[in-house]
């Protein structure tokens, strides 16, 4: 008798449990915002929070002294503008795997199409898993977060750093930048340097995956493409 | 000789007995008058003040189930009070409360206990004007100060702002209802509410 009511509690325990974390998602998955004060301006729709403040929704947190929430005719909220010094946002993947850690002076949310615009001294680490990740600094970054990552870059130049496990670091200045995560590809133009331990390479435009670890060079009638290779002497 | 030594000692003792007796007895009080309930010079039932701009236009409006004024303190305590104004955004506002005191000659209400401010209200004995769903308020407290010449309000105790779209809590609120601005203060959330 006594086994059966146990059983019965670690089953009631269990279920519990597994209902606790079944509300979990749902519950981050909607928008909140923090601050130390806040001002609401219902006419002009608009809330402004200092201090301490943060959003946070479904894996994205963002961090910064000064936050304003724009709201649409609705009452839902549009746009959320982010300043500091600076302003930290952490993404996590779903499945947990993969984490984008970013810095920037300004930042820019627009809820509904799920895009982030960071401006000015934007530092940016891309986790794919912990041997495979990048680094990436750069005077604006623009993020499409729909589904996977889309990532959009410029600088003057940007600076790219690719680690991936066996391989030798790739380095990279370009004035552009896009990367799909899904397809793990990497689209660098504007005067692209990339350098490996073993090559350097100066062209228009280079494609890279980081999947198939191919990397290639697209004809460009109007710029050459130079790559100088550093062979080692053998002993 | 034995008789009259016997005479004296018991009339000794007689005075002893009721010289303490005089003594023991426990003092009459005067009865103390009772301390009244309240030092109130006038109270009314369901009462209702108004006042009225010099346009004649109704400004505001306070009702309350009993209203007990005190000549010391010169306020008067209310019981079930409820405020009735419109703002300058042309909103119109009921904020009530189990209890409060105000202050007639510096317009101050102090509500207390379970203080609600709800807009999208009749006010007047009107239709306000047709709101939609996306402009309905409500505000709770547990202790608020509302000013009813400017129609702003303050509050050091925890205070709730829903709307149809969002939650927000904080540990304090200033509130100027005529330029439809709220400032909190201390540990602010705002969380979206899903579409039910």
């Amino acid at each position: 008798m006594n086994k059966l009511f146990c059983a019965l509690l670690l089953t009631l325990v269990a279920l519990s449990g597994d209902l606790a974390l079944s509300a979990e998602p749902a519950e981050n998955s909607k928008l909140s915002i923090r601050g130390d004060r806040s001002k609401l301006d219902f006419a002009g729709q608009i809330y402004r929070y200092w201090g301490n403040a943060s959003v946070s929704q479904a894996g994205l947190s963002i961090h910064a002294d000064k936050i304003v929430a724009r709201k649409n005719e609705g009452g839902q909220t549009q746009q959320i503008s982010f300043s500091g010094a600076p302003v930290k946002m952490e993404q996590t993947s779903t499945d947990k795997a993969g984490s984008m850690l970013l810095t920037a002076k300004t930042l820019e949310y627009r809820v509904e199409s799920d895009e982030i615009t960071a401006t000015t001294e934007v530092s940016l680490t891309q986790k794919q898993s912990n041997d495979q990740y990048f680094n990436l600094e750069a005077a604006q970054a623009h993020i499409l977060r729909k589904n996977s990552i889309n990532l959009r870059a410029t600088g003057t130049p940007l600076k790219l750093v690719i680690i991936q496990t066996g391989r030798d670091p790739i380095n990279a200045l370009a004035e552009q930048m896009l990367f799909n995560e899904a397809t793990q590809q990497f689209e660098l133009t504007g005067g692209v340097q990339l350098s490996t331990a073993r090559e350097k390479i100066k062209a228009h435009k280079i494609l890279y995956n980081a999947n198939t670890q191919i990397l290639q060079i697209p004809e460009n009638k109007e710029q050459q493409s130079e790559m100088t290779q550093t062979i080692e002497e053998q002993p | 000789m034995k008789r009259r030594n016997i005479i004296f000692l018991i009339s000794s003792l007689l005075a002893v007995s009721l010289s303490l007796s005089y003594w023991i007895e426990p003092l009459t009080v005067e009865p103390q008058p009772l301390a009244r309930p309240s030092t109130a010079d006038y109270f009314f039932k369901q009462v209702s003040m108004k006042q009225f701009a010099q346009t004649g236009e109704l400004i505001n409006r306070l009702d309350a189930a009993q209203l007990e004024h005190f000549v010391a303190q010169d306020s008067a305590s209310l019981l079930l009070p409820q405020i009735r104004f419109r703002s300058k955004q042309q909103k119109d506002w009921l904020i009530s409360a189990k209890k409060g005191i105000v202050n007639l000659d510096n317009e101050l209400v102090v509500l207390d206990e379970e203080v609600s401010l709800e807009s999208r209200l009749p006010v007047f004995g009107k239709e306000s004007e047709q709101q939609t769903e996306q402009e309905k308020l409500s505000i709770s407290s547990s202790q608020l100060r509302f000013d009813l010449s400017d129609n702003s309000a303050s509050s050091n105790k925890q205070v709730q702002i829903k709307t149809p779209t969002q939650f927000t809590s904080a540990d304090a609120m200033s509130a100027h209802f005529d330029l439809a601005q709220f400032e909190l203060l201390g540990n602010v959330v705002t969380r979206e509410i899903s579409d039910e």
